[in-house]
């Protein structure tokens, strides 16, 4: 909702209300500049996801001219071929890591968040003044933290906040917005989480029908912005069966996988999103208003997307962001303006900045990359090529691409793995009944395992392997 | 409700069958045989006290117990020996029935309050199947009927601005019963801020109204433990957030119960969205406190579930535009009929059913029984109650009742049964010459590989092993 600034008619009046003014729009500079300054902050810091490694690898690979397919190049125990949905930021990653090492990779994380911040303050600025805008889109960027590592997931947490831009504006104007087609083809070119763009689409646009704003004909031409992008995605490199790659990698990645579970509601990420939709809620219950079914259908795919799984918790911080944006400005009261012209370019120069000043930064803090055992490296690199390791999934990642010479005998690329080698899997990892016939069958001579869990100490103990180095909480074992 | 709404007289038959038709299937999820792992300590609890044990002290059975046990518990714990020692297994099963009819009855009675007969028994009945995780024979379900009480007293004192005074000596038996007694006295402050914040009430008659809920937190420092008691679910849940399973949040994609309470919340929400009218805080608060027990641990999920039931009964009320008729004194009497009639047909069903007991390793007890008295059990945690109870010659290294080790002394069995380092030094410390593990787990393979420990037996899905 907009309301027009109207100026005092007379002289006096008019002059305390542009002193007014203009000191209120110092103090939203100044809130906006320690904005990008946090966010700065917290982009800025050493590798530490287990991720980032797989897909350098991944972009190593397919520079190289390699290809994937059946068997696997690197995994002699995969069962389906690997679906490289996210080929794009890989070669990027890549290219950066190639030029610039470890600090690039952390530039280009804080790069992310602050171009997320921007996006999402794209969106949270149509829906309210400045302050309340970027009161939003940090609080969801805070939201999304934990979703905000150096991983492509970040250029899907992006998009998502351009498409809930797109479709607000819509909203308002009830034009589809064509470009999201060759937008959603980037996405499905990035991660796989392209899905969630093409459910907003249709949210918005089910909604603007059940709010009886638009005809069935405009209905219909609205949905195929959505109906195009599900096209788009068919067109990808990878052709067709990408369509189907959100799927099959979710079947395995939901029983196994960390980020696939229900997320824990006492991490303080997942309390900040929860706490931007209650205040929605509580805001809309409180008002006389009846929030429209669009705006309903956003907050509840949000609030589906907070409960449902640890990695969507960042995708409903965005999601809520304009709403909770929306909220704040009517409870403020103030009038609504279009930004300006100043004030956007001052806000990319402030960001442009935050980008130079993160330059020298990353290349102090980000040096060295943790939680991988980055002493170990040269000892795993001698090891005959070839050779089958048993190792934790977190540090495969980081192992394919520092000892390629390798073939791991599972790894972060879950998908590819038959569940019930998966469960064999875990169950060897917790030194269950099956652990010594899988490290047979296996035929790993090495192992790079955490030194306190319970297959380290099994192989050690009773297999009588013994640990040849250790570093950053890993042991490196070998076959007698 | 809007004024415009009509008040419109229910058909009472179908009010009739859909109350028979809720009895019955209420009764049918309260027999089974007793399966629930706590039942066990709690069995032996009531029989400790009933011989004379003390209300708080050092742990009578544990060696490894270095904290106090505080028996918090111990007015359902010793009905439940008592009916054990009279009636069998089958006394415990059937007073599980009828708790979960009253629990039932009970959020009735908050439910019936804002809408008719017949989404209020719909409604109660999906509270009922939120509690669905929390309805074993434990003394919590005394707590689950406490809190329906509770909610349905404090609505009332939301619409007539009365203060009820009797919830505090309720709230001095719930004390005695179980340990979230807290989350009773929680509502009130709710309802009372909520109140307040409205502007229904003064802040000199809020404070009158808050007297409800503070002299009832006054009368927990009155039971037999004393004002220890005020510090008991602190001192529970210091070790219980970190390693019992029902004290970690909800995994909500996986909860059915969960997702249930969840949407019954968010469908009263979704009537005060698209009502149009303002929202009374007090009612937000109720639906804030539902979400929270919801989303904070698996153990609070019936918590939200009952909270959330008169929230949700009032929307589902509010689709047919009419005032809820009161219940008469007739249906008042059905219904109490319908429970006394259950309650009883639940007697001679329990007989049948709950004989034995479900869960536990029973073929196991022979071979267990033969172990010389004082012997060390190296026990799956699970079975710590039963062990305790059906074994009480032997010492089990851990049970349930994690509140009375400490923090290193769990993290220790903890590593132990996940074989992890230092599993060993665990074992020459507790020095256990049995054990009784899940015959799958890699402690049982460690044992017998490692160490050469002897399998004597294996059944149900467990092992006895001896050292060698």
């Amino acid at each position: 909702m907009s309301i027009l600034i109207t100026v005092p008619p007379n002289t006096q009046s008019a002059s305390l209300f542009y002193r007014v003014r203009n000191r209120g729009s110092l103090l939203v500079s100044a809130f906006a500049f320690c904005v990008v300054a946090a966010s700065t902050v917290l982009g800025v810091r050493a590798i530490s996801d287990p991720s980032p490694w797989l897909h350098l690898r991944i972009g190593q690979f397919l520079l190289d001219g390699g290809r994937f397919g059946y068997p696997d190049p690197w995994a002699p125990f995969a069962t389906r071929p690997y679906v490289l949905t996210e080929w794009f930021p890989a070669v990027i990653g890549y290219l950066t890591y190639d030029r610039f090492g470890s600090p690039g990779i952390a530039w280009l994380r804080c790069a992310g968040i602050l171009i997320l911040l921007t996006a999402v303050l794209w969106t949270t600025r149509r829906a309210s003044g400045t302050t309340a805008a970027i009161v939003a889109a940090f609080i969801a960027v805070l939201g999304a933290y934990d979703g905000l590592a150096e991983r492509p997931q970040m250029l899907s947490l992006i998009l998502v906040a351009i498409t809930l831009g797109a479709w607000w504006r819509t909203t308002e104007d009830l034009r589809p917005r064509w470009w999201l087609v060759p937008l959603t083809w980037v996405w499905a070119s990035s991660h796989g989480l392209w899905l969630v763009g093409i459910g907003i689409g249709v949210i918005v646009g089910l909604g603007l029908a059940c709010d009886r704003r638009i005809s069935g004909h405009q209905l219909r031409r609205l949905l195929l912005v959505p109906s195009a992008s599900l096209l788009a995605v068919g067109l990808t490199p990878i052709g067709p069966k990408l369509l189907l790659a959100p799927f099959t990698v979710g079947s395995n990645a939901r029983d196994f996988v960390g980020e696939w579970q229900s997320p824990d509601i006492r991490l303080p990420a997942t309390i900040i999103t929860l706490l931007m939709i209650s205040f929605v809620v509580i805001v809309w219950a409180r008002s006389a208003r009846t929030p429209r079914w669009w705006q309903i259908g956003l907050l509840v795919t949000s609030l589906i997307c907070a409960l449902a799984m640890a990695r969507t918790v960042a995708i409903a911080a965005v999601l809520a962001a304009p709403l909770m944006a929306q909220e704040v400005q009517n409870l403020l009261a103030t009038p609504v303006t279009r930004p300006s012209r100043r004030a956007q370019i001052s806000w990319l120069g402030l960001t442009a900045a935050a980008l130079l000043v993160a330059v020298p930064f990353a290349g102090a803090v980000a040096q060295r990359p943790e939680g991988v055992p980055l002493r170990l490296a040269a000892q795993l690199q001698e090891i005959p090529n070839g050779t089958v390791v048993i190792a934790t999934g977190d540090v495969t990642g980081w192992l394919l691409w520092s000892a390629p010479n390798l073939k791991p005998v599972e790894d972060l690329r879950i998908e590819i793995y038959d569940p019930a080698y998966v469960r064999q899997f875990i169950e060897t990892m917790a030194a269950g009944p099956a652990w010594r016939g899988f490290v047979n069958d296996s035929g790993a001579t090495v192992a790079l395992l955490k030194d306190d869990s319970p297959l380290a100490t099994a192989l050690q103990e009773r297999a009588h392997w013994r640990a040849t180095g250790s570093d950053a909480g890993y042991l490196l074992l070998r076959q007698p | 409700m809007t004024p415009a709404a009509t008040t419109k007289r229910e058909s009472a038959r179908v009010p009739t069958l859909v109350s028979i038709a809720c009895a019955v299937a209420v009764m049918y999820l309260g027999i089974r045989p007793v399966s629930d792992n706590d039942a066990w300590w709690h069995l032996k609890v009531g029989e400790y006290l009933l011989h004379g044990g003390a209300f708080i002290g050092p742990d009578p059975w544990n060696p490894f117990a270095t904290r106090p046990f505080v028996l918090n518990q111990w007015l359902p714990e010793i009905t439940a020996f008592q009916g054990y020692e009279w009636f069998g297994l089958p006394a415990v099963a059937w007073l599980r029935c009828v708790a979960i009819l009253f629990l039932f009855t009970a959020i009735l009675w908050c439910t019936r309050h804002v809408a008719d007969t017949v989404p209020a028994l719909i409604i109660a009945l999906a509270a009922l199947m939120g509690t669905a995780g929390g309805l074993g024979e434990r003394p919590q379900l005394v707590s689950f009927i406490m809190l329906a009480v509770w909610v349905g007293a404090s609505w009332r004192t939301a619409e007539d601005l009365r203060p009820r005074w009797w919830l505090i000596p309720l709230t001095w038996v719930w004390a005695n019963s179980h340990g979230l007694w807290l989350t009773g006295i929680g509502i009130g402050i709710v309802v009372v801020l909520g109140l307040w914040m409205d502007r229904r009430v003064t802040a000199r008659a809020a404070a009158r109204l808050m007297v409800v809920p503070i002299l009832s937190l006054g009368v927990c420092a009155l039971t037999p433990m004393g004002p220890r008691l005020l510090l008991a679910p602190f001192e529970v849940s210091q070790i219980a957030t970190e390693f019992v399973q029902e004290w970690q949040p909800t995994p909500v994609r996986t909860s059915v119960v969960a997702i249930l309470t969840l949407i019954m919340i968010a469908g009263a929400a979704a009537g005060w969205i698209r009502g149009g009218d303002k929202t009374p805080w007090w009612k937000l608060g109720l639906a804030i406190a539902s979400v929270v027990s919801t989303l904070a641990m698996v153990r609070t999920i019936p918590v939200g579930a009952i909270i959330a039931a008169p929230l949700a009964a009032s929307a589902l009320q509010s689709l047919r535009h009419t005032t809820p008729q009161p219940p008469g004194r007739r249906s008042k009497r059905l219904w109490a009929l319908l429970v006394i009639t259950c309650a009883v047909i639940a007697v001679p069903v329990t007989a049948v059913v709950a004989q034995k007991p479900g869960g536990v390793p029973d073929r196991l007890q022979k071979t267990l029984d033969a172990a010389p008295a004082g012997s060390v059990v190296l026990n799956d945690d699970s079975l710590s109650g039963w062990l305790l109870w059906s074994e009480p010659q032997l010492v089990s290294v851990f049970d349930l009742r994690s509140e009375i080790f400490s923090r290193d002394y769990v993290e220790a069995f903890r590593r132990t049964t996940q074989v992890r380092p230092g599993w060993r030094d665990f074992l020459a410390e507790t020095k256990p010459t049995y054990a009784l593990l899940r015959s799958e787990s890699p402690l049982r393979l460690a044992l017998q590989e490692e160490l050469h420990w002897v399998p004597l037996q294996t059944a149900q899905g467990f092992t006895v092993l001896r050292t060698p």
